[in-house]
């Protein structure tokens, strides 16, 4: 059993999962991947990650709907939402539905670092 | 621009609560913004100087603006800036970030102080950006009168595409007119669909070669050839063109969501009328699509 903080990625962009993956473990964090909100809610029951970082626009489940059941799941869960979808509407909806921060695309390493560190998964610095 | 990405830099930066932000975004349409908010905002006046101005006014029942002119705090010309811009909703939650006391003028101050300092694009990038006015570029060279009621909409999102081209391909783009009839002929077609109070049909038409490059200077990634990576690059480059589009349209007004963005080898049968705008740079070239479904 790993001693890392676990964090979890859902986005159904290779790219954005692949650069995430490498800032992450970069950091030295547990990552796993999730493609889409329906398979983000089932790896989450089974990884129990301590943050999850979740785009929203998403084929199959979107990720405000994926945010929703895993709250449902886990009240305590704390889920970033990272999206290009910027809005103060979705914004509005993410924050009502129990997002714990929201990153607008394209994100910068300092607003990784400084998510995964409010979780407790690493410090200020990026250690983890 | 400045509400929507400073809510999520209090966010990011723990300056404000969730349920803070989600709290003052939800009074925020119903606040009319203060002159000294809005000087504070612009750069004019100090926390200092506002806190100085109110104490003024309780003192002489006069207005803020009559006040910071007469301390010489602002010019004439500053003024009426700042009261044209009292008209616009677009600064409104540092307003009711201050009403309901989540900070003080001075920290709102020193938040956007660090926000200005820590935005990926700096004053000058921006101003630069700025100042090669593509929104002029676009109506020159390009042309979407045939699109009716869309033309401006078209010609806003080829504008801030040609910006997005400079900001994240670190590329001079040149827009043009379009030979094609209307048969599109290419390798690949990254796109997607914006819907709601607007709905477009948005995409990027390019061969191999090109799609190549744009993917591997989007991704920074050696790619060498096409696979899922390479099209997903480009289509992810689409998607946050056009994230940052419906920003822009939610800042006046319009909401409108995005479907999933993906790469195809021809237009989606459900898109009808389509305008097109060639963009040449030292990438190759490729082909703007515009249209409704």
């Amino acid at each position: 059993m790993s001693n890392k903080a676990r964090v979890m990625i859902c986005d159904d962009s290779l790219l954005v999962r692949k650069k995430l993956r490498e800032l992450l473990e970069d950091l030295g964090c547990d990552v796993c991947e999730a493609g889409n909100g329906a398979e983000a809610v089932e790896l989450y029951r089974e990884m129990r990650p301590g943050i999850v970082f979740m785009d929203i626009v998403m084929p199959k489940v979107d990720g405000l709907t994926a945010l929703r059941l895993i709250k449902e799941f886990d009240s305590s869960a704390r889920v970033v939402i990272l999206s290009s979808a910027g809005t103060s509407g979705k914004l509005l909806e993410a924050l009502k539905t129990g997002a714990s921060d929201f990153i607008q695309k394209p994100y910068t390493r300092e607003q990784i670092v400084k998510a995964v560190a409010a979780a407790g998964c690493c410090d200020g610095e990026g250690i983890c | 621009m400045l509400n929507q990405y400073f809510g999520q830099y209090l966010l990011n930066n723990g300056i404000l609560k969730a349920e803070q932000l989600y709290d003052a975004i939800n009074a925020e349409q119903s606040v009319r913004i203060k002159i000294g908010v809005l000087a504070i905002n612009a750069g004019y006046m100090t926390a200092e100087q506002v806190e100085k101005v109110h104490a003024l006014q309780y003192a002489k029942d006069r207005r803020f603006g009559e006040m910071a002119l007469e301390q010489g705090y602002l010019t004439g010309a500053q003024l009426d800036e700042l009261l044209t811009s009292q008209e616009q909703r677009s600064l409104t939650l540092s307003q009711v970030i201050i009403d309901k006391g989540y900070l003080t003028l001075e920290q709102l101050e020193k938040a956007l102080e660090s926000y200005r300092a820590e935005a990926q694009l700096s004053a000058e990038q921006f101003k630069a950006l700025q100042s090669m006015d593509f929104d002029a570029a676009v109506r020159i060279l390009a042309d979407f009168s045939s699109s009716g009621t869309n033309a401006d909409l078209f010609y806003d999102y080829a504008a801030l595409l040609l910006r997005n081209i400079v900001r994240f391909l670190n590329e001079i783009p040149v827009p043009g007119l379009d030979s094609a009839d209307g048969n599109l002929q290419c390798d690949w077609l990254a796109c997607q669909e914006i819907r709601g109070e607007v709905t477009l049909f948005t995409g990027l038409a390019m061969d191999d070669d090109v799609l190549l490059k744009i993917a591997q200077r989007y991704s920074g990634e050696k790619l060498d050839e096409i696979d899922e990576l390479a099209r997903d690059s480009v289509a992810e480059f689409l998607n946050v063109n056009n994230g940052i589009f419906c920003v822009n349209l939610s800042e006046n007004g319009l909401e409108a969501d995005m479907l999933p963005q993906e790469t195809r080898k021809e237009l989606p049968a459900s898109i009808k009328k389509i305008a097109h705008m060639n963009i040449k740079t030292s990438l190759g070239q490729f082909t703007l699509l515009l249209g409704t479904p």
